[in-house]
């Protein structure tokens, strides 16, 4: 009676995986579009976000500063296989020290970021943190945890009020990832850096810098406030540089960064 | 994959009808379980234990009711889990995923059917055998 019984089983788990197995040869995916649905979600969203984030702040369209951050962003693209012309670089005129990404590939930089940090390369570790959430798909991922998928395919599709556009902005602006994705992008964005012969240690700095400068970091320092374990961080980000060989090239002259901190104050 | 058997004895009609309810009670939490796979299993099994010092034939039915949710509640949890998973992590649909869904769905189908039939049929006085329940219940259920 056991072997009949363990035959059969053996008869239907095999079933499975047969049925199982030979669906999945079916392309599905590509068939129904899933991804194209995504990516449509993912740019209409993007507009709607950044269209209210627009209409709070005043976009710094500066050339020297605009070009000298596109510099950056581009050195660190270019040298990490990542599509340049997909990303949308954003500066606004708010005093936050605040930068981070929208989904469809938006990247916002914050004047008070800027004008807080000591050297371009303090702004380079903080756009390669955020290139990191869009590249790993974690801005999308953390508002379908936060927000829903029901909301957002109800905003995408003009089925919600501006509420709901303003709270998904304000999710993405100013809460943290989960310490997973946070971690993720911490050690992946150093890797960013070390890739484009970006010195990585300043980064690291700018989080030392600010854990023991506030001890209690003020609200409006949403980079650093909503990240509160920034010494933490700090001392991640130097264990994992470790031993990499580092050929650290100048990002820009101190003649450059000097004028953008000057247009910035 | 459902054999009609002869049992030790002829089951009253109350045996009949508690048994036949045993499969029935797994349709009903179908209504309400999904998509939470754990309802169904937990209604059978609260039957299961209102039946267990019934009669030999009430406990046969109950106890291949109560196997045959199990193993569908196996993969039905997969599904929800692997569905979890890609909402809050992973984030992308594969073609594997999709299969996986289709298949259990196949498998929820085809046990959903068999119960029906197996319930009026035992309403009506036949004991039916599932393919490797069948077997299994044997093992468990002694007279």
């Amino acid at each position: 009676m056991k072997g009949k019984i363990y035959l059969q089983l053996a008869v239907i788990i095999a079933l499975f995986f047969a049925i199982w197995l030979g669906l999945a040869q079916i392309p599905f995916v590509e068939t129904f579009k899933i991804d194209q649905m995504d990516e449509e979600l993912e740019e209409k969203l993007g507009e709607l976000v950044w269209e209210s984030i627009q209409d709070k702040d005043e976009e710094i369209l500066d050339s020297l500063v605009v070009t000298s951050i596109e510099d950056i962003l581009k050195k660190i693209t270019d040298s990490n296989n990542i599509d340049y012309d997909q990303i949308k670089l954003h500066i606004l005129d708010n005093e936050d020290v605040n930068a981070f990404a929208l989904p469809d590939d938006h990247i916002v930089v914050l004047k008070g970021l800027i004008q807080l940090a000591d050297s371009p390369e303090e702004v380079a570790g903080v756009i390669a943190h955020e290139l990191v959430h869009l590249e790993e798909n974690h801005v999308m991922k953390k508002l379908v945890k936060e927000v829903g998928l029901s909301i957002l395919l109800s905003a995408a599709t003009g089925n919600a009020n501006i509420g709901v556009v303003v709270e998904i902005a304000r999710t993405l602006s100013s809460s943290i990832y989960d310490q997973q994705l946070e971690t993720e992008a911490d050690l992946k964005g150093v890797d960013y850096l070390i890739e484009a012969n970006i010195d990585p240690r300043p980064m690291a700095d700018f989080m030392y810098k600010m854990a023991l400068e506030y001890e209690h970091i003020p609200d409006a320092f949403f980079w650093f406030s909503s990240h509160p374990d920034s010494k933490e961080r700090a001392k991640a980000i130097i264990n994992h540089i470790g031993d990499s060989e580092l050929n650290n090239e100048v990002l820009m002259d101190s003649t450059q960064w000097r004028d953008i901190k000057e247009f910035m104050e | 994959m459902i054999h009609k058997k002869e049992f030790d004895y002829t089951p009253h009609d109350s045996e009949l009808e508690k048994a036949s309810n045993g499969y029935v009670m797994s349709l009903i939490a179908v209504m309400v379980g999904l998509p939470l796979p754990i309802i169904n299993l937990i209604a059978t099994f609260i039957f299961f234990m209102g039946q267990r010092k019934s009669t030999y034939f009430v406990r046969w039915h109950t106890t291949q009711a109560l196997l045959s949710q199990f193993s569908l509640f196996v993969m039905n949890v997969v599904a929800f889990r692997w569905t979890i998973y890609i909402v809050f992590q992973d984030g992308s649909v594969s073609n594997l995923y999709v299969a996986y869904l289709l298949t259990v769905f196949l498998y929820n189908l085809t046990e959903f059917i068999a119960t029906i039939y197996t319930a009026v049929k035992i309403r009506k006085g036949q004991h039916l055998e599932w393919f490797f329940y069948g077997p299994l219940t044997h093992e468990f259920v002694k007279s």
